[in-house]
């Protein structure tokens, strides 16, 4: 297995709390890694730290065996694209204008239409072709989330060229989406890894968590619980102690694939969420 | 399979983009017939109006270095007080506009200013000390000092503030923008308060003084003046298109403009760096003229979009057919007397403001 990502016991401190805790995790070329776990348990922070965007306190992170921290802006922007959680633009951009900015930092010295070419290309992944004019401010939530994806894809295009296994981050990429595109994009997202790069993924719903990962890495309280296939790693036990759900888990007739119903069951001590 | 797709969206995209290219072109030819026109109207009014074909002649004249015989006091007109007024109103009018666009594009804030960081005040709060005390403290030797002293003042004053707030909104080698805008804030309103105390131990002619120049103002240019102010306002306005991509990555925020491969810090120093010295040398040559740097770019962002690589050049051409605008308008209305520049700008400015936020209502500001 060809390690592309590696994690090497990074933790990170803030306001004298640790949120993420000595993580040792290795991403392989063509793998699809989902971080699962509740709220506050550090998956973003985690990511953050895999990103290069924080420095960890402690430990650190490599790309094809090289320290992040040597590695230039630039130089970052070709390995690997990272869709955050929900971003805002405080002036009117088209929807063109925001993908084309996955082109800045990497694709500097392409024709006009070589950039276009890619840009059409992002789009088209993301199905938001049909928005390119569109003032991206006006948008819905959804609609906005995949011309984000779209971008990111135009910025992973960009630096194949320099870099051939790269890495895929996405925090949440499919939070506001509606069901068919979040299959859609969590489909773009697995042809990527097939492509050869990793993908790195925090999802919420543990059912398209369970369809699509390779491996599950689960985070709690800043530490990671359990990684492994999801049907190797998702069980009764886990979804009690991490998640606080005492759901019924199946497996699906056609896959045998690992997936819950939130109405198979009830919680334990439900947290009061009203007064 | 990608490229069936693609030649099927294809035509969109490369029609979206060259229908925006032709916008830009047009809007460019718009603000480049009105600079010239501002240029025109700018050399032929005054106090003695001079009709165009005269003032081309002695343009001619002076450019083929043949002595104007024919009419020597109208050459001095033109070559003396208006031309160097129009090149000061057009270096500082493009300094202004692109200031503004910078701090908006830093602060990702469409209200930013140089104002706002308190660079100006702080350009402000040296150039009321200057004419306040300037007298009691270096005594007759500022009267015998080169038009400097009070420029002087106030380019130090815009500088070290600059400096100072760097220094508070940058820890452990990051500048944090939202700290260096409310320590701006603080700033302005301390210096503002300086001022104001100034003001109130001022003479009769000093406070005017101060008044004219806190409203801003383009007399007194003269040749020399422009010899200290473009060696540091032409190589910035030269540099800073390089910032633009940086500039537009950052419109979704730090991170994200690291993501895509941005030298954030490096971007944001530079930028800070220029608008100190553009503000600075701009405040310290025609006073504090307000309004300019947020209108321009807003109007152009409405026509343009937001692209800064398209944004900052054309906010160079129309802050300076603005200013200068202005400037007929500030010494016409009243000829033969002068009102200060300040306060067309802002009698032009801030009602056009409110009408873009009253418009801008289905939209959210920030």
């Amino acid at each position: 297995m060809s390690e592309v990502l590696r994690a090497s016991d990074a933790g990170y401190d803030a306001g004298g709390r640790r949120l993420v805790d000595g993580c040792n995790l290795c991403v392989a070329a063509g793998e699809l890694v989902v971080v699962v776990g509740p709220n506050g348990a550090g998956k973003t922070t985690l990511l953050r730290l895999l990103t290069g965007e924080t420095r960890p306190t402690r430990g650190a992170v490599f790309y094809d065996r090289r320290n992040i921290e040597s590695m230039s802006p630039a130089r970052l922007a070709a390995k690997r694209a990272v869709m955050a959680q929900a971003q805002t633009l405080s002036f009117p951009f088209t929807v063109l204008d925001v993908v084309r900015l996955g082109l800045d930092g990497v694709g500097r010295a392409e024709t006009r239409l070589q950039r276009e070419r890619r840009v059409e290309r992002a789009l088209c992944s993301a199905d938001v072709t049909h928005l390119a004019g569109r003032d991206f401010q006006l948008l819905s939530g959804g609609e906005q989330q995949r011309v984000h994806f779209a971008r990111v894809m135009a910025q992973l295009d960009a630096g194949r060229g320099s870099e051939k296994r790269q890495i895929l981050f996405l925090d949440e990429p499919v939070a506001s989406l509606d069901l068919c595109h979040q299959l859609a994009l969590m489909d773009a997202a697995r042809a990527v890894a097939a492509d050869g790069a990793a993908v790195v993924a925090i999802l919420h719903d543990l059912n398209l968590a369970a369809s699509y990962a390779d491996r599950l890495v689960i985070l709690q309280a800043g530490r990671i619980a359990a990684q492994g296939p999801p049907r190797a790693v998702l069980d009764q036990r886990l979804l009690h102690d991490v998640f606080k759900v005492d759901l019924k888990l199946e497996s699906c007739a056609r896959t045998g694939l690992p997936f819950m119903l939130p109405q198979s069951h009830g919680r334990i001590q439900p947290p009061v969420l009203s007064q | 399979m990608t490229d069936a797709v693609a030649d099927f969206a294809g035509p969109s995209v490369r029609h979206l983009a060259s229908q925006r290219r032709w916008r830009i072109s047009i809007v460019t030819g718009c603000i480049l017939v009105g600079l010239v026109c501002v240029s025109l109207g700018s050399l032929t009014s005054g106090a003695v109006r001079l009709p165009a074909s005269q003032v081309f002649q002695t343009l001619m004249d002076a450019a083929f270095g043949r002595g104007a015989a024919a009419n020597a006091q109208d050459a001095l007109i033109v070559m003396q007080i208006r031309l160097p007024r129009l090149v000061l109103g057009l270096l500082v009018g493009a300094a202004l506009a692109v200031s503004g666009a910078l701090m908006q594009g830093l602060f990702r804030n469409p209200l930013a200013d140089p104002g706002l960081v308190g660079v100006s005040s702080g350009a402000g709060l040296a150039a009321a000390a200057t004419i306040v005390l300037g007298h009691r403290l270096l005594g007759d030797t500022i009267t015998k000092l080169p038009f400097a002293a009070l420029p002087a003042g106030a380019f130090l004053g815009g500088l070290a503030t600059t400096i100072v707030l760097y220094v508070i909104a940058t820890r452990r080698g990051r500048t944090s923008i939202a700290t260096m805008l409310l320590g701006g804030v603080a700033i302005g309103a301390l210096a503002g308060s300086l001022t104001g105390l100034l003001a109130y131990a001022s003479d009769d002619t000093q406070l005017r003084d101060l008044t004219f120049w806190s409203l801003g103002a383009l007399t007194g240019a003269t040749w020399s003046k422009i010899a200290v102010i473009a060696p540091i306002l032409l190589p910035i306005l030269i540099a800073v298109p390089m910032l633009a991509r940086g500039l537009n990555g950052l419109m979704m925020g730090e991170a994200e403009a690291y993501h895509l491969g941005i030298s954030v810090q490096r971007i944001k120093r530079a930028t800070i760096l220029l608008v100190a010295l553009a503000t600075g040398a701009s405040v310290a040559a025609a006073g504090v003229i307000g309004f300019v740097g947020i209108v321009v770019p807003h109007m152009l962002r409405l026509v343009v979009g937001s692209d800064h690589r398209v944004l900052l050049p054309l906010c160079g051409l129309a802050g300076a057919a603005l200013l200068c605008g202005a400037d007929i308008v500030a010494r016409t209305v009243v000829a033969p007397a002068e009102l200060p520049i300040g306060i067309v700008t802002a009698a032009i400015g801030a009602p056009f403001f409110l009408w873009l936020l009253l418009r801008q209502t289905g939209r959210p500001i920030t």
